[in-house]
């Protein structure tokens, strides 16, 4: 293995997608709610990662870089060469909810279908939190957020998700 | 409960093989396919431009090189325009054009606007006789280029994918393990035949090789993965090259499309896209510095300067140095 930087572990994007591109698309998906939209903000989250070619001093580094970038890119601009620049904003998104589902929510459980009529920001904290395992702390870390605020953010989501499940859930 | 059941809707959720496999081979070819699906959204209109340096070049006069810079489409058969020395062009192609404008909140609550850009990229070709190789240098912008020789010939000895193979998905199931029940069936040997076959006189450390899980929609059907095994390139592929500078070497099977590379004025784009009155005049230009190798170990160098007029349309000319 070639390393100019011996002390970091230099991981080329081939071996980053290996790795992550499950990863990024889920949680693309938790935000964009929809394929097309998933397969734009992957496509660009990786984009990025060629070009910037960032370099990593862990696993867990690099992947909250791919996580940072797939929550906040977009939210700017989706400045790619070969395709739309355009930013979504949380209108568009919502409006996906009941009236553009793709097949990707075929037999899906009411708690995905509870959590993707969250706002935007309620999404990616309850995808992070309960998919990802981070715990609050590292959440607010990966995001550049306080603790208060990712610990209101998910406290707020479970207030709502408890309103609109009406099951006897858990939410540990 | 809750997370139990959130976890196993997510697990189901994985990027398609075609997607995937489509994006991997624009970033080897320096493009990529357009994923957007929603009308009304797609605003950007990204054309292709293509310039050609070339022509004029006389063959039997190695001492005194002289090649004419060209500009032209790269939509078989678009226009071309030669930038002849000290003359200022105006490009049928490169149009930089402002779209719709939006906006979003911040995490500070504030609303921020921003405009679709449109932009015709291009690229930077090279032809001649007895042209060996040809660097080309960007001051602003950024430069690509794919050796399709290179790829073709590195695939072709094997030196890409070492093998694809289908799997049983309930032999590993979807989720953020993967990797690591593969490693370890790999490690206790569920994978010899795998190995008998594929790795015979090859390193069978896993973690040496990148491994990709997908599948399409076959494959969905019938519960299978398509695993694909692969060297891993630590510092990119050997046949593609981005940045500030490249270099493109000379392949009779190519003739002139061998030097062809891509370009795109990022800082430009950018620029377009934020908020407020735009003069595509006092957009930042480009220096690309041409420089030809030829054969006989002689070297031309030239300047191609591109700018943007109050049009948005691109402006070149050329400098000999």
């Amino acid at each position: 293995m070639i390393s100019q930087k011996p002390n970091l572990v230099d991981i080329p994007i081939a071996d980053i997608m290996q790795k992550y591109s499950g990863m990024v698309y889920r949680l693309a998906y938790a935000r964009t709610k929809n394929k097309a939209d998933t397969e734009d903000l992957f496509q660009e989250v990786f984009l990025r990662c060629l070009k910037s070619n960032p370099q990593f001093n862990s696993d867990e580094h690099c992947k909250a870089w791919l996580i940072r970038v797939t929550v906040n890119c977009g939210k700017n601009l989706l400045t790619s060469m070969w395709r739309k620049k355009v930013v979504l904003t949380e209108k568009a998104l919502e409006g996906f909810v009941g009236n553009d589902k793709d097949t990707l929510w075929d037999g899906k459980s009411e708690a995905f279908y509870a959590v993707m009529k969250l706002p935007e920001k309620y999404r990616i904290v309850i995808h992070l939190h309960y998919y990802e395992d981070y715990s609050v702390a590292e959440i607010g870390k990966i995001l550049n957020r306080k603790e208060s605020t990712v610990k209101t953010q998910l406290h707020r989501a479970r207030e709502l998700l408890k309103q609109e499940l009406k099951g006897d859930y858990d939410y540990v | 409960m809750f997370k139990k059941q959130y976890k196993g809707d997510f697990d189901s959720i994985l990027p398609d093989f075609n997607f995937v496999d489509n994006l991997v081979q624009g970033f080897r070819n320096g493009s990529s396919q357009n994923h957007s699906k929603k009308q009304g959204r797609l605003v950007a209109a990204v054309l292709a431009i293509c310039f050609l340096v070339g022509g004029g070049f006389i063959a039997s006069n190695l001492n005194k090189p002289i090649f004419t810079i060209i500009a032209f489409a790269n939509d078989n058969g678009g226009e071309c325009v030669n930038i002849e020395e000290s003359a200022r062009v105006e490009l049928p192609f490169g149009k930089i054009s402002r779209g719709e404008r939006h906006s979003y909140v911040d995490e500070t609550g504030k609303t921020i606007y921003n405009y679709d850009v449109g932009f015709e990229y291009g690229g930077i070709s090279v032809t001649g006789d007895n042209i060996f190789s040809v660097t080309y240098a960007s001051e602003t912008g950024e430069l690509r280029f794919f050796d399709s020789v290179m790829e073709k010939q590195m695939n072709d000895e094997g030196k890409i994918k070492v093998c694809d193979f289908t799997l049983p998905v309930e032999v590993i199931h979807p989720g953020k393990d993967m990797h690591a029940v593969f490693e370890n069936l790999w490690n206790d040997g569920y994978f010899d035949h795998i190995k008998n076959k594929y790795f015979k006189d090859k390193n069978c450390d896993i973690k040496d090789y990148q491994v990709m899980f997908s599948q399409d929609e076959k494959h969905k059907k019938d519960g299978l993965w398509l695993v694909e095994i692969s060297h891993k390139f630590e510092n990119g592929y050997p046949f593609m090259q981005q940045g500030k500078e490249v270099t493109a070497t000379f392949y009779e099977e190519l003739g002139a499309k061998s030097f062809d590379v891509n370009w795109t004025p990022w800082d430009a784009i950018n620029m377009v896209s934020e908020d407020g009155p735009i003069d595509f005049a006092n957009l930042p230009s480009e220096n690309i510095t041409v420089k030809v190798h030829f054969k006989n170990g002689n070297t031309m160098t030239k300047q191609l300067k591109l700018s943007f007029n109050s049009n948005g349309n691109l402006i070149a000319e050329v400098i000999t140095r």
